[in-house]
This record gives C-alpha cells, sequence and structure tokens, in this order.
C-alpha cells in the first residue's frame, strides 16, 4: 500500500489537464514522492493503547464471537485479543509484531513514568468556606485548617519513594494552627511570601491569597519558637516565641519585629469563634464570607468601608449575632438576601 | 481501496451490536482515521485521543446506524466535527493564556528515529514539514485523497465542499510541495519524471 504508486485519482487528473505539461508532470512527481511521507503518517497512532481504552469503558466489547451470539463468560483476555487479532489477520501482513514489542515496552515505561509521577504528585488538604478540617501530617504533626484553606505537602514528606525529604515542608494557602510533632528535621511552613520555620511548637499561620492583595502571612506563636522569613530575604529571619506575633508583609521585606498579642484573639476560630482586630469592614466581611460560606454584601451607601473594626466571640457565635453587633456599632443595618446578607446605611443617618 | 472493506456489511453487523464486526472495523479504520485527525490537529497525543473517542461514540450510537449512509463518509465526518471542535476549545483556551503561541500554526511535527536510513528520512522529515505549511483544509484534502485513498466525491462529502474545490484545494497543495521540494533537491522531481 505504502511502496507502490497508486494512480492519480481520475478527477485530480482530468483537473491537471488543465495545468501546462511540465507543470503536470511536476505535480504528478509530488503525488508520487509523498508515499515517503506515508508511513510515517500513522506514526504514534498506538491503535492498541486506544483499543485497550476501549474495551476498559467498554468490557462488553472485550469478548467476541464472530456470529454475535454471547460468549462464555471465562477468559476474557485472550479473547478479547483474539477478536482483534482475527480480524487483523484478514489484512495483509504487516511490521505488527516488532511493533508491539516497542509499544509494549513503551507502555511499561509510560506505566513506570507515570506511577512515579502520581507519587510525585502533593498531597493536598482542603477546607472548604464554611468548614473547619483537623489533619494529621506523616510526622504525626497536626493541623487545624480554617474555613477556606488549602495545605500540600509531599507525600510522606519524602523527594522520592523511601528518600526523606531535607525538611518537612508543607504549603499553606489560607490559614491553619499548627502542632508540629518534634523532630529532627526542620518543620517549614512555605506561603505566598514567606518562610516560617521551627522544630517543634504550637503556632497559627494567615496566609490568605484571595482577595487580599497584595498577600500578607501573619504568624502567631502559642509555645516554643518559630522561625519567620521573607521569602527573597531569608538571611533577616525573626525568632518569634509564644505569646507574640509577627508579619511578612511583602516577600522581599523583613518580617515585622515581634509584638506580644493576644493569641487567644487570634485563636478564636478554633473553637469557632471569630475575631478581628482592627480589620477594614471590608476584610472582616471577606472573614465572614469565607467562614460561613454566605455572601454578604456591602450596599454603596455604607460610609468609609474601609474603617477599621474590632470583633471578639471566643465561642460558636451565628453569622447573624455578629452582623448585628457590627451593624450596631458602626450604626448600620442588615437585611437577608437569597444568598446571605447585605449591609446597608441606617435610615436616617446621613 | 474502499472496495476491499465492507463497509454495508460491518454497518448491518454493528447495528445488531456484533462485537467481532466492530474490531474489524477499528483494525481497518483506526490508522486512516488517526490520520485524517493529525492531519488537523497536529500532534499525534490529541489524534490519539479524538480518534478513540470517535471510536466510543461509535459503539454508543450503534443502534442509529442507518444503513442507507455511508459507514466510512460517516466515520470521516465524526472523526472531523471532533477533531475541530477540539482545536476550537484548545485555541480559545491558549488565546486567553497567551496570544504569542497563535502565530505558529499547529504543523504535524515528523516524530524522530534512530538514525539508520538518514537519508530517507530525511526526506520523509522534510515533507512533513512542509505538508505542515499548508493550509488546514489543503492538508485535508491531500491527506484524504492521498493516503486515505478516499474518492474526490467522498472527500468532498466529508469536508462539505465541492469535488471541484477539493482539486484546488489538492492542486494547490502539490504546487506549494513542488516549490519546496525544487528548492530543496531538484533531482527528486526530474527523476520521477516520465
Amino acid at each position: 500500500m505504502s511502496t507502490d504508486t497508486p494512480d492519480l485519482p481520475p478527477d485530480l487528473k482530468a483537473r491537471l489537464r488543465e495545468e501546462p505539461t511540465d507543470t503536470r508532470a511536476d505535480l504528478k512527481a509530488v503525488w508520487d514522492l509523498l508515499g515517503a511521507a506515508e508511513d510515517r503518517a500513522a506514526d504514534g497512532a498506538a491503535p492498541d493503547a486506544a483499543w485497550d481504552t476501549l474495551v476498559r469503558r467498554y468490557p462488553e466489547l472485550d469478548a467476541s464471537p464472530s456470529d454475535g451470539t454471547e460468549p462464555a463468560t471465562t477468559d476474557r483476555t485472550s479473547t478479547a485479543s483474539v477478536s482483534r487479532r482475527r480480524a487483523r489477520s484478514a489484512r495483509p501482513a504487516q511490521r505488527h509484531s516488532q511493533w508491539r514489542l516497542a509499544a509494549g515496552l513503551a507502555l511499561a515505561t509510560l506505566v513506570l513514568i507515570g506511577g512515579l509521577w502520581l507519587w510525585r504528585q502533593p498531597v493536598t488538604v482542603t477546607a472548604p468556606a464554611g468548614t473547619q478540617h483537623t489533619a494529621t501530617l506523616p510526622d504525626g504533626s497536626t493541623v487545624e485548617l480554617n474555613s477556606g484553606t488549602t495545605l500540600t505537602y509531599r507525600r510522606e514528606f519524602q523527594t522520592w519513594p523511601l528518600v526523606e525529604a531535607a525538611q518537612r515542608r508543607v504549603r499553606l494557602d489560607g490559614e491553619a494552627f499548627f502542632e508540629v510533632a518534634d523532630g529532627t528535621r526542620r518543620f517549614a511552613v512555605t506561603t505566598a511570601n514567606a518562610q516560617v520555620t521551627v522544630t517543634g511548637t504550637r503556632f497559627n499561620v494567615r496566609a490568605r491569597t484571595a482577595g487580599a492583595s497584595p498577600p500578607k502571612t501573619d504568624v502567631a506563636v502559642v509555645e516554643g519558637q518559630v522561625q519567620v522569613a521573607a521569602q527573597q530575604r531569608p538571611e533577616a529571619a525573626v525568632q518569634v516565641e509564644g505569646g507574640h506575633t509577627s508579619r511578612v508583609a511583602d516577600p522581599a521585606t523583613a518580617p515585622t519585629p515581634p509584638q506580644p498579642t493576644s493569641v487567644d484573639h487570634i485563636l478564636a476560630w478554633r473553637n469557632n469563634g471569630f475575631a478581628a482586630r482592627a480589620q477594614p469592614l471590608r476584610a472582616v466581611v471577606q472573614d465572614l464570607e469565607r467562614r460561613y460560606d454566605a455572601v454578604v454584601h456591602i450596599h454603596t451607601s455604607v460610609d468609609r468601608p474601609q474603617a477599621p473594626i474590632s470583633l471578639y466571640y471566643p465561642g460558636p457565635t451565628d453569622l447573624e449575632t455578629i452582623l448585628h453587633d457590627l451593624c450596631t456599632a458602626r450604626d448600620l443595618n442588615y437585611r437577608p438576601t437569597s444568598r446571605g446578607f447585605e449591609i446597608f446605611a441606617a435610615s436616617g443617618s446621613r | 481501496m474502499s472496495d476491499a472493506r465492507p463497509f454495508d456489511e460491518w454497518c448491518r453487523r454493528l447495528k445488531a451490536s456484533d462485537r467481532s464486526a466492530y474490531a474489524e472495523l477499528f483494525e481497518a479504520m483506526y490508522g486512516p482515521l488517526f490520520r485524517y485527525v493529525r492531519s488537523i490537529t497536529g500532534t499525534p497525543d490529541t489524534a490519539q485521543d479524538v480518534t478513540q473517542d470517535v471510536f466510543i461514540r461509535l459503539w454508543e450510537v450503534r443502534d442509529s446506524l442507518s444503513p442507507d449512509q455511508s459507514l466510512e463518509a460517516y466515520l470521516y465526518r465524526m472523526a472531523r466535527n471532533r477533531a475541530y471542535n477540539h482545536e476550537r476549545n484548545q485555541r480559545t483556551r491558549t488565546e486567553k493564556e497567551e496570544d504569542v503561541r497563535e502565530k505558529t500554526p499547529a504543523q504535524p511535527s515528523p516524530p524522530t528515529r534512530p538514525d539508520t536510513q538518514a537519508r530517507a528520512d530525511q526526506l520523509e522529515d522534510r515533507l512533513w514539514q512542509w505538508i505542515g505549511e499548508l493550509t488546514e483544509r489543503q492538508r485535508e484534502a491531500l491527506v484524504l485523497s492521498r493516503f486515505d485513498g478516499l474518492s474526490h466525491d467522498e472527500v468532498a462529502d466529508v469536508m462539505d465542499i465541492s469535488p471541484r474545490t477539493v482539486n484546488n484545494h489538492i492542486v494547490r497543495a502539490l504546487k506549494h510541495l513542488r516549490g519546496r521540494i525544487d528548492d530543496y533537491e531538484p533531482d527528486l522531481l526530474n527523476a520521477d519524471e516520465h
């Protein structure tokens, strides 16, 4: 099929008569020459792999006697290849056996590489909006994830199967409280802009990227000591002790010096409470939306949506209670909407 | 070419869910459809997905196959639609991501092989490179006619154009290739000229 030259299709032949003789001969030569390219046209076709996929999808294709009746139930795989091989033998013999060996080897390699690739995919733990989630890490450390938070880490904290990574490294987008098990390897939390490292302690990291641009990382330590550094200034690390907090505002700027803080406020979320400390109304509302998985809309009538606000609920609280207090404090009103609430200016206040 | 492949019979047997007919059809048509799809999508991986998809769909719709319609043309049209859909989706996706890559059209890049028949391979490589320079329609018509052995009427049916336009596409494609071959090694043309 590929080597002997098929004649020009009649229509094309007729069409070529409109061309000058030279051109006609040339184009016929090109047509013939294209035979050299035909072999390659189906490279990468991998019909066997495609057939396997089809059979996986429709197992009924697997066993097929040619009379179309139901096959005996046993020995599926062999009949499958038989049915295709039977079809195949009807065609002129081709370089199939060689091809199949190569395909088999390629497939085995692919499976191996694919397996390793899958293994190397980071493990992801997520707490969607409206939920919180506690995860145990491979080293026995525990992490509590606040709503709308994603944590990823290398499987088993290993770089390759059975090869321990130099650090216990996790990547955080959101807010989480870590209780790090003691260990010889450093435990490192990487955020969008900062690096927090410890060997064993309890601390909170808040590094939200959604909405708040540029991202900030806030670290609050309950017990022990942690090192905080901006991503591009690893040498300018700050040591933060229990009861203190530090912030990385920019990947290229050293963290703020440790400040004493009320850790209870920061950790209120762990007891299903809620706290905001002199934060803009907009940021507080964003936190509330994430925490309660609701839409809270700020109406344009609200003055100074960036003005700071402080709230503290140490224990379980529902969204409406918080909105009520918030509106009372700021002389605002709120009303329920189909998906949540809307905050608007109290009538007569302006 | 088509005479060796009993499409009418396959169609009839497929309608009766005959799995060996499906296997025979797969064996006969997977390669040609793959070639054709690849002439549209460029990369073998995509072509494989699309071709596989065509066969999946074929099994799903086997009940509703019409014996009056050419099964072969039906397969090609299905492949064509899917290939173009895929291209369109791909294009809108990459356009959003990076407009720059749009400048280089998908070309069926020839895969590499060990260097045993270097010279013959080189010609093959060149030919594929030049085929990649053709417009999509020219390439489609050429592959269907030259490699898949479809008649002009069949090509016209699949591509939904007139047989006359098929001819024009093919002649233009051949002329483009002639120009390239002439630049590369004019002897190739003269040697075959008789």
